[in-house]
């Protein structure tokens, strides 16, 4: 192994790395909280809707899981422009990686209010709150307390796999590394470069997601 | 001006009487009334196979013009990028024409023709796109495969333009026909394969960036084999009719001021 680093040719492309670290940031973050609301709501359809909403739920569920996210990024940015809604790489992207976080962690949400017992909704309604509201203080706080750390698994690993939009041309860090690599053949280095990067912000998320858990669920005392 | 010198070639030979040396040079083939040409068979639109499993493309039929210049009979034999010199060094064919460029290394083992035809690389739009060259470009979006040459050209030549880039040449083809760029760079053949396939949408040149010549394959000591080529390139050129056929078959005549070796 006789390899010549040089690292020192990565500096001339530091924009675009900063540019693309910030863009997987934005994806990532926007992914999450949108990605949340549909995990939520999708969640509550299945198991508390009436049988419509509910086969509405179980389809996009069945759909979105059962399929590779590549294929629904394509279909968003390739197959739409014919039916004449066109989106821009960074629109298809953040659309397609919500509509498959939306998926996941409404399963994962399900887990969570499924677990909730029976006896925790009933002291609920005794205590005069209505459905939603036995929903919104009830099930949904405990719920998301005891599925919280899948949950954040969930969104780590979707900003790892947000590097696969990379492929319909979205400039996030991924794609910036791939442009860094077709100029410098720098592979190796290019590469590492961002493993850091995606490590340092792999652990930059937890800390984030540590800290809302510890001021959600630990300091507060349900409610 | 081909019957002249094929019948001064027969003269020749008539009248010196002898023939095959080692090497199978003009006379030889006259001599045999057969031309052996390689041509490629999986290297669309130079040489495949049509629906009939008949040999067509470019290179085929400038080895029928060739034949036809000779006055002699054509053996077509298939090659492949790996074994199209070797076939040559080894006398098993006369001639190759395989969308082959020319580099010192292959001209260490086999001679090279002047160029009969050129790949191209360049930037393509819609037909209607009112765009007369890369000056006249305003932000409109680029779809280009990474890394490509095309890729280094247009950065190079357009740094601020709104280039989007992917992953290989069929990924920026879907984006452009499905509108998400408004123009495409990439190599003519395939602008041209695109255009065949959807004729209403069919995509012009708004500027080429670089040809890559493509030359006829000669073997090694065979001066009078390749001066005839070189001729006959030459006068096809001059008369329009290589031009024609890299219409036909790539999309685009040739440039004007084309090279010659």
């Amino acid at each position: 192994m006789n390899y010549d680093f040089r690292f020192s040719s990565l500096l001339a492309y530091r924009d675009e790395l900063v540019e693309g670290v910030l863009l997987t940031l934005q994806l990532s973050a926007a992914t999450i909280v949108i990605g949340l609301v549909i995990g939520v709501v999708v969640a509550a359809m299945r198991t508390g809707a009436p049988g419509p909403f509910k086969a509405i739920a179980t389809v996009y569920v069945e759909t979105i899981r059962n399929t590779p996210l590549l294929v629904q990024l394509f279909i968003i940015f390739f197959g739409l422009p014919s039916l004449g809604l066109r989106f821009t790489a960074n629109e298809a992207a953040l659309l397609g990686l919500s509509v498959n976080l939306g998926a996941y962690s409404a399963e994962i949400i399900r887990a969570g209010i499924e677990s909730v017992r029976k006896s925790q909704i009933e002291a609920g309604h005794a205590l005069g709150m209505n459905g939603y509201q036995v929903f919104r203080y009830v099930i949904l706080f405990q719920a998301l307390k005891s599925i919280y750390p899948a949950l954040t698994s969930q969104f780590i690993l979707l900003m790892l796999m947000s590097s696969i939009v990379s492929t319909i041309g979205a400039n996030e860090l991924f794609h910036q590394a791939s442009f860094i690599d077709s100029r410098t053949f720098r592979s190796f280095e290019v590469y590492s470069a961002i493993t850091l990067i995606y490590l340092c912000l792999t652990l930059v998320f937890r800390s984030v997601f540590l800290g809302i858990y510890w001021s959600v669920f630990v300091r507060r005392p349900a409610r | 001006m081909m019957k002249y010198l094929t019948a001064i070639a027969s003269a020749a030979l008539v009248s010196i009487g002898i023939s095959a040396p080692a090497k199978a040079d003009l006379k030889d083939i006259l001599d045999a009334g057969t031309v052996r040409i390689g041509v490629p068979s999986d290297v669309p639109p130079f040489g495949f196979l049509d629906e009939n499993n008949e040999q067509i493309g470019l290179d085929v039929e400038v080895a029928k013009m060739i034949a036809e210049g000779l006055g002699v009979e054509l053996e077509l034999t298939t090659v492949t990028s790996a074994n199209r010199i070797s076939y040559l060094a080894t006398n098993r064919i006369d001639l190759t024409i395989a969308a082959m460029g020319a580099t010192p290394q292959r001209a260490l083992q086999i001679d090279f023709s002047s160029p009969y035809s050129a790949l191209s690389i360049g930037l393509f739009g819609p037909e209607d796109s009112g765009l007369e060259s890369l000056s006249d470009l305003g932000d409109q979006s680029i779809g280009v495969a990474r890394g490509t040459t095309q890729d280094i050209e247009l950065t190079e030549r357009m740094p601020d333009a709104n280039i989007q880039r992917y992953d290989d040449d069929a990924t920026a083809a879907s984006a452009y026909l499905s509108g998400q760029v408004e123009l495409f760079a990439t190599a003519n053949i395939i602008a041209n394969d695109l255009s065949k396939r959807d004729p209403d949408n069919a995509l012009a040149p708004i500027e080429i960036f670089r040809y890559s010549p493509t030359h006829v394959g000669v073997p090694k000591g065979n001066p009078e084999l390749l001066r005839w080529v070189d001729t006959f390139v030459f006068y096809n050129l001059n008369n329009g009719r290589l031009s024609d056929l890299t219409e036909e078959w790539l999309g685009q005549r040739l440039p004007e001021s084309f090279p010659s070796m």
